[in-house]
């Protein structure tokens, strides 16, 4: 196998960065454009910045190895590589169905584990990833990303959501009144 | 950048991950929180999530605006009641009427639709009871079942369609529908005026059998525990709980989904059973019914020999039950099903098209104690043609053509629990054979079924 590619991509503030193509494949955007030609030159990224990016690639570069340690499972299988099958999986026939399950066990739970450490941040860093993810188009990072700013919206009433993350109050009071009324049920 | 800079997908996405509750809540946050948390397809999932709701409709039925409107609605509506409930009892029913749409579209509509707040209340003054809160939800979801009864005058006959439904032996034949409250009233007012009951009395009469009118469940609205009535209900009310009470929790907690009383309980353990297929209909000509005679394993038990299959189930028959008699304290009936396996009899490598019974066997136990032992020609059996029970013996002829030779019989036990053993012997072909030569120059074949 031919070494792997290196991709260029410029943050919005003018930093650049040098990643594994097959890392930043995890991110549909950045893929679609390599796809399209671009993937010789330098990739600009005008709405993340280099602060954000190394937490992003981070996410991408444990996605990647987590598929690589899926395929080095199968059994000298010379099938073609093909991202969105699972046969190279089921293609194996000597490893017996317990020894897998332990296996992926292990696996889930490793993954879980570094998910909670990865997602230790505050809330600035979690909306720049948010956004982040949302450009570069990363499903799995947006969700993650989204189950935690929705763990910081649960159980707390409107005036402690606008404490938590700093929002005015830009309601006049009759419309707040209205808005109240409208979702009474809701303060039981 | 904070939460309400973000992208609308993001916030979508946020969103999405919270429950309508807290949807709500957001959107008292500020402007931009509000427009985002008012999308439809999040009020869409919602409705679907909480209600099993896919269109946007009130509770009675009516269309309204939009998917948020609607959630509002049910949510005001039912303000007085725990959310989990509502959802449970909802789902009760959705449960029941999404099998009645695929399988019994005929019962399905004799269900009618929901009480009001007022008629739930007007039951309760006239009956001087209070409902528990999950039978009164169920009602407000849906008011019981039109149906023709030997309670309504001119009907003879009953009806088929009700939703417990039920089952016949000989000449005893049961059908079971959920009366409307109207009905709860007059049954329960001409009861208690029967047996003398104190006006007091909490227990009204929720179901009952169409065909059968000495069949009678009770709600007992102070202890929330469901009831059936025995042989001597008419003479001094004795009545059989029919939903273990350990599960029964009438505590109003507001906050609980674990409120449940036996009228809930027996109505979610009937849909799922008619989900599962441990029970379904039976058909007697054109006219089907829900039979309580389980179908399927474990309740069920099956065998088959040499192509040849028997099922074999029973039940316990509270009506006929006589707990001041010892020989009589519990009823039980079951019912044999036979047919012949598409691949036909085959004894010995050879296919035989057909076979015929010619000999039952078995063995009924109280607990381990032999009741019975019967060691006979022939079964008991239904005149195909008039649908009545033969006494003297029949024969049934099986052809691999999947129908099935159905039986019914019952026996009293003295305990609650026992068990029906035992074994039919066919001959393959016909017994015309048979009935011209000795038995021993026949080749037989022997199966056992439970």
């Amino acid at each position: 196998m031919a070494s792997p590619k290196v991709i260029v991509l410029r943050t919005c503030d003018g930093e650049t960065f040098e990643v594994d193509e097959s890392v930043v494949y995890v991110s549909e955007t950045i893929k679609n454009m390599i796809e399209d030609g671009c993937g010789d030159g330098v990739i600009p990224l005008p709405n993340v910045s280099s602060k954000i990016f190394p937490k992003v690639i981070e996410y991408c570069k444990k996605h990647v190895s987590d598929f690589e340690s899926l395929k080095k499972t199968s059994n000298g299988d010379e099938k073609e590589k093909d991202k969105d099958d699972d046969s190279s999986k089921k293609g194996k026939e000597a490893v017996p169905d317990v020894e897998e399950d332990a296996e992926e066990k292990a696996r889930v739970e490793e993954l879980k584990e570094w998910e909670t450490t990865y997602m230790d941040i505050d809330q600035q860093v979690l909306f720049d990833l948010l956004q982040a993810a949302n450009y570069l188009n990363i499903k799995g990072l947006l969700l993650m990303a989204a189950e935690k700013a929705a763990s910081m919206i649960r159980g707390k009433t409107p005036e402690q959501i606008r404490e938590t993350f700093n929002i005015k109050n830009d309601f006049t009071p009759e419309e707040y009144e209205e808005v109240r009324r409208e979702n009474a049920w809701a303060f039981e | 950048m904070g939460l309400e800079d973000l992208g609308d997908l993001a916030l979508h996405l946020i969103m999405s991950k919270l429950d309508a509750k807290e949807a709500a809540i957001l959107s008292c946050v500020n402007k931009r929180l509000r427009v985002s948390a008012s999308e439809e397809r999040l009020w869409r999932k919602f409705c679907a999530d909480d209600l099993d709701l896919l269109a946007p409709e009130d509770p009675d039925g009516n269309t309204v605006p939009s998917f948020k409107a609607a959630y509002q609605i049910w949510r005001k509506v039912f303000i007085m009641s725990p959310w989990l409930l509502i959802r449970r009892v909802k789902r009760c029913w959705n449960t029941i009427k999404s099998w009645m749409a695929a399988n019994f579209p005929e019962a399905g509509g004799t269900l009618r639709k929901g009480a009001s707040e007022a008629e739930i209340k007007e039951m309760e003054d006239t009956l001087g009871v209070k409902l528990p809160l999950p039978t009164k939800v169920l009602y407000r979801f849906c008011d019981g079942q039109d149906i023709t009864s030997v309670f309504s005058s001119g009907s003879e006959r009953g009806s088929s369609l009700g939703l417990i439904g039920g089952y016949s032996f000989y000449d005893h034949v049961v059908n079971v529908y959920l009366l409307p409250l109207s009905q709860v009233i007059a049954e329960t007012k001409e009861f208690v005026r029967h047996l003398g009951f104190s006006n007091r009395s909490k227990y009204i009469v929720v179901a009952a059998s169409s065909t059968y009118g000495e069949k009678l469940f009770f709600l007992n609205c102070s202890n929330a525990q469901l009831y059936v009535g025995t042989k001597n209900l008419s003479i001094d009310g004795e009545m059989i709980a029919c939903v273990p009470s350990t599960l029964i929790n009438s505590v109003h907690n507001f906050h609980g989904n674990q409120q449940q009383d036996a009228m809930l309980l027996w109505l979610e353990e009937h849909g799922r059973r008619l989900h599962s297929g441990i029970i379904g209909l039976r058909g007697e000509g054109d006219v089907r019914s829900i039979n309580l005679f389980p179908e399927s394993p474990p309740l069920c038990s099956t065998a088959a020999t040499n192509g040849v299959q028997t099922r074999a189930s029973s039940l316990l028959i509270p009506e006929l039950c006589d707990p001041q008699k010892e020989s009589e304290k519990y009823w039980f009936s079951y019912s044999i099903r036979m047919r012949l396996l598409p691949e036909g009899c085959i004894i010995n490598g050879t296919s035989f098209g057909s076979c015929q019974l010619y000999w039952r066997r078995w063995i009924i136990r109280a607990n381990d104690t032999v009741i019975s032992d019967v060691n006979d020609e022939a079964v008991i059996g239904k005149d195909l043609v008039t649908g009545k029970m033969i006494g003297c013996g029949k024969y049934p002829l099986l052809y691999p053509d999947g129908k099935e030779f159905v039986y019914e019989s019952c026996t009293p036990l003295t305990s609650s629990s026992g068990s029906i053993e035992g074994a039919f012997t066919f001959v393959p072909g016909r017994s015309t054979r048979f009935l011209q030569q000795h038995l021993s120059d026949n080749p037989s074949s022997t199966l056992s079924a439970l």
